[in-house]
């Protein structure tokens, strides 16, 4: 067993190699090697071809690759631009106007992909051209894509969901169905500080256009469809208990197939275009998920994980105190990070003071997963806030990190309003599974 | 990667492996369904698909790894060395393919352990299906063992260009990705393909 | 000289009476019994993600000094220790604890051969129990249904029943006995009642068809490194751990069996309303004619594969104990 002070030293030899530059995976298996060489001797550093198999071949984790090629073929089938516009109709009465329907779509797109990068992409190319001759201020406009963007792994079905439930054995039924309330709170929250924002500021907002006519609404509703009918299958099928998370996420690609050749755009080349995709965002998280498995049985096999708690309990901190500390830890290291290096670098040292102070793994998974969201679009290091800009192709970045102040700042407030309600979290999975 | 036959040869292999891979997520996706309903409607159970999409997971994950590679998405953070002077940059660009590489090659060396257990044990997995372990280990043994080729490859051409001071070349080559390509790579195909339905939709609106 | 150290992989963590109760304190006190002062590093299997099926592998090699091995799970790189416990042979405790002495020797030795280990406990998580949703008197009337299954030879009895074999992970079995994707599960008493089975079935049939055997295994290195004297206490310890978990099999069991179906005494676990079935003799007799003409054949055909004498052996040890021979 070892020290807080060895643990700390290994802690940050890890972040140091990354910001060398080094491969994130590289870093956490250089880590173990040296945590194993140096305490445990060779048959604990040659476990490791154990772990490579052991980690891999899970079937729970076959649905990273099925959400991805899931939303991969939705995409790519075009239905994205239709749904935004149909949501318009019924959104634009808000203060803020079309504002709404950017979280309003990406929160739509969530709830069938698993990614935020990919619901940021979809849904900034969608609605970056409808704003060009509105007149809404720019920094609105590019917060509200990039707030919405951090819905995708909180609103079920989200990989970060999978990941965390793999590192620590917690259910991913449980965790998605933990998912659905906070994320649909954190929707409601977006849009309220859209309206906040329209009312303190109106000079922010853009023209408001006459509403269309009810029938074109109408007409346009079936473009909502495809999204609901997927979510409505895969969560469906889990919780009702047809089918596991694996085989609802099958479920899912199956019922894309039909949609995008409704919308036209099945074909052999459009298939392999998103294997390609699929495969370069499952093997990217792999690798590293790989790598923090055998860190995390390094950690065990030394008594990390003991020592920590025993530093915890010592402290005799309450659970709630013992979550704003993370959420600060987690609110710096966002800065510099990604959700999957941050998810899966930490995770195996803190789970295990979470549960030594009593903390719901269900809920600390939630916890997990926003404070992950909010480092994704926390400059300077942010994917989704590049790739928003990417898109766009003009002004500067600056005017999207601007932009998304007031959505920091109220996740910061969702934040505290998980902390002290678990219960929004917890309760959904307790009534659906018992 | 450098511009010669065996780059080719190795960026068309893998990029073959992963179509075929995909096309089988997508079978396993059938096979599942059907599995559903005969469960659901004819109480008869294909037994073993949650055994085979282990199986598949473990095949699709280390195929995946050189595809990642080849294209530059294996994960890392740039934020500090993206600041550093070229020459500097260069030399953690060089290190990182190195380390990369090295990892590779002691994991592939651990993954045959693996196999050559399952080999001389006979091992048979506890399951209905009682599946010979030697069969997924060894096509996951083969993605492994494309993916050390490749990272020995790559880092042994970082050296190269390292050892030749050619260090713009190894940072265009070996960095962190800028912006715009991995932008372009990320969500690259997925614009160009809306782009290209917006314009066809403004073009029938015109006419 | 004794070493400084003891690295042991412990039972599921959720296994709360047989890793907390008695691994728990069981090695936490090994270096005072022994006399030797030891640093001992004990972690339950799953919290270091370590597979259960990979425990033979990693006594070979030496990661762990000492480990507790399910046996279904470890039988994946050799089926020989499967033998111990094949399904429907043992249908009680006392029968099983027969079986178990018989093979224990042969047991040890190939462990010792193949996977450089030995063994140094053997027992059971308890008698694995049909748990139906749908009415039965008998275990004819599993014809028909879904019955979840984890071993090759339990899905041949299974369907040898005339029931349809379902494979699904323990977590999952709970809903899909409450939706209908599987009619029966089988576990034993306690790991059903905690896991709240009987609130998703209504039949409760106590007729064993496995002991769900488990085993603490030692590196070889390791026991060779004790002392002569230091051994002979450790085996004395484990003999004594041994007793404890056949003795938890038993009590616990037979207070979540009354749990289940709302008898007393029942003190451990949560008490329901299941509908008890009686073990009929006919039914019995069902499951020893399955055995002979499904379960041991199967298993011969897996068996003699790596090892042509599996059947020999066997017939001459748990054969003749529980009075069944493998043609
Ligand atoms: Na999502
Ligand atoms: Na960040």
């Amino acid at each position: 067993m070892i020290g807080p002070i060895e643990i700390g030293i290994g802690f940050l030899i890890m972040m140091g190699l990354m910001f060398l530059g080094l491969h994130v995976a590289t870093t956490m298996f250089v880590t173990a090697i040296i945590g194993s060489a140096l305490y445990l001797g060779m048959p604990a550093v040659n476990a490791v071809g154990n772990e490579l198999w052991a980690a891999n071949e899970d079937y729970v984790l076959l649905s990273i690759p099925l959400y991805i090629l899931l939303g991969e073929i939705l995409v790519r089938s075009g239905t994205t631009d239709k749904m935004y516009k149909s949501l318009a109709d019924w959104l634009n009465f808000l203060p803020g106007g079309l504002l709404h329907t950017n979280i309003g779509a990406s929160a739509l797109f969530s709830a069938v992909s698993g990614s935020s990068v990919a619901t940021a992409a979809t849904i900034s190319t969608v609605a970056l051209p409808t704003f060009k001759t509105r007149k809404y201020d720019q920094r609105m406009v590019l917060g509200s894509i990039a707030a919405g963007a951090s819905l995708g792994n909180l609103i079920p079905p989200g990989i970060a969901f999978l990941i965390y439930g793999a590192m620590t054995n917690t259910s991913a039924g449980r965790l998605y169905a933990a998912g659905i309330v906070p994320g649909a709170l954190m929707t409601l929250l977006f849009m309220g500080t859209i309206i906040g924002m329209a009312l303190y500021r109106p000079k922010l907002m853009g023209t408001k256009e006459a509403p269309a006519p009810l029938r074109e609404k109408l007409g346009r509703l079936r473009h909502l469809l495809a999204p609901l009918v997927i979510f409505g299958v895969v969560m469906g099928c889990i919780y009702t208990g047809w089918a596991t998370v694996t085989e609802s996420a099958a479920l899912g690609v199956v019922v894309a197939l039909p949609i995008a050749w409704l919308y036209g755009q099945l074909s052999v080349r459009m298939m392999h275009e998103a294997f390609r995709a699929t495969l370069r965002l499952t093997a990217m998280s792999l690798l590293i998920l790989t790598m923090a498995f055998y860190l995390n049985f390094v950690l065990g096999l030394l008594g990390v994980t003991q020592s920590l708690a025993g530093v915890v309990q010592s402290l005799h901190v309450s659970a709630v105190q013992l979550l704003w500390v993370l959420a600060v830890f987690y609110l710096l290291l966002g800065i510099f990070f990604e959700t999957l290096p941050m998810l899966v670098g930490t995770v195996p040292l803190v789970f295990p003071l979470t549960v030594a102070a009593g903390i719901d793994p269900v809920f600390f998974g939630v916890f997990m997963v926003l404070m992950c969201e909010i480092s994704l679009i926390s400059p300077p290091v942010g994917m989704t806030l590049y790739v928003i800009q990417g898109v766009r192709g003009e002004g500067t970045i600056k005017e999207v990190f601007q932009g998304t102040i007031p959505f920091f700042l109220t996740m910061i407030v969702m934040t505290a309003i998980l902390i002290h309600f678990p219960e929004i979290a917890l309760w959904l999975p307790r009534i659906s599974f018992g | 990667m450098p511009e010669n036959l065996f780059s080719r040869a190795l960026t068309r292999l893998v990029d073959t492996l992963v179509i075929i891979v995909g096309w089988w997520l997508v079978a396993l996706s059938l096979l599942t369904c059907v599995e559903m309903v005969t469960r659901k409607v004819f109480s008869f159970s294909l037994q073993g698909i949650d055994e085979v999409g282990g199986y598949t997971l473990a095949v699709s994950a280390a195929i995946g790894y050189s595809y990642t590679l080849i294209t530059r998405g294996h994960t890392r953070i740039d934020f500090m060395v993206g600041k550093l002077p070229f020459k500097a940059r260069a030399v953690f660009n060089c290190l990182a393919m190195v380390t990369l590489a090295a990892m590779a090659l002691f994991c592939i060396s651990r993954a045959w352990v693996v196999l050559s257990e399952s080999i001389e044990f006979q091992s048979r997995a506890t399951t209905p299906l009682q599946t010979p372990m030697w069969i997924p280990q060894s096509i996951w043994f083969f993605g492994w063992i494309v993916f050390a080729v490749a990272c020995v490859y790559l880092a042994g051409h970082s050296l190269l260009l390292l050892v030749k001071g050619k260090h713009e070349a190894l940072n265009k080559a070996y960095g962190p990705q800028t912006l715009e390509e991995e932008i372009e790579s990320e969500a690259g195909e997925v614009l160009e393909q809306v782009r290209q339905q917006n314009a066809l939709k403004e073009a029938g609106a015109q006419s | 000289d004794n070493p400084t150290g003891m690295r042991i992989a412990g039972n599921f963590s959720s296994n709360t009476k047989h890793v907390d109760n008695i691994e728990k304190p069981f090695f936490g006190n090994l270096p005072k019994i022994l006399g030797i002062p030891m640093a001992i590093n004990y972690n339950p299997m799953d919290t270091v993600g370590v597979q259960a099926a990979d425990a033979l592998r990693m006594l070979r090699s030496g990661t762990f000094d000492v480990m507790s091995v399910q046996i279904g799970m470890a039988s994946r790189d050799d089926p020989f220790f499967e033998g111990v416990d094949l399904i429907g042979v043992s249908t009680n405790l006392a029968d099983l604890r027969a079986a178990v002495d018989a093979y224990r020797q042969v047991f040890d030795e190939r462990l010792q051969k193949r996977f450089n280990a030995k063994v140094m406990t053997l027992w059971p998580f308890g008698p694995q129990v049909f748990y139906c949703n749908k009415p039965i008197k008998t275990i004819d009337d599993v014809k028909g249904m879904k019955v979840r299954s984890f071993t090759p030879s339990m899905a041949a009895l299974i369907q040898s029943l005339g029931a349809t074999p379902v494979t699904l992970q323990f977590s999952e079995v709970y809903p899909a006995l409450q939706r209908g994707v599987a009619d029966c599960g089988v576990t034993s008493p306690t790991s059903g009642n905690a896991g709240k089975w009987p609130e998703v079935t209504n039949y409760f049939l106590p007729l064993s068809v496995s002991g769900s055997v488990q085993g603490h295994f030692m590196n070889l290195d390791y026991w060779n490194k004790l002392t002569p004297e230091v051994q002979k206490k450790t085996m004395a310890a484990f003999k004594n751990m041994e007793d404890q978990m056949w003795k938890l099999a038993e009590t616990a069991n037979a207070d979540a069996m009354n749990c289940n179906i709302g008898a007393e005494p029942c003190k451990e676990g949560v008490k329901f309303k299941m509908n008890l079935v009686a073990v009929a003799p006919a039914d019995a007799q069902k499951v020893k004619t399955a055995v002979s003409t499904v379960v041991l054949p199967l298993w011969k055909d897996t068996c003699n594969k790596v090892d042509p004498k599996c059947s020999e052996v066997w017939n001459s040890t748990v054969g003749k104990a529980r009075g069944y021979s493998i043609k």
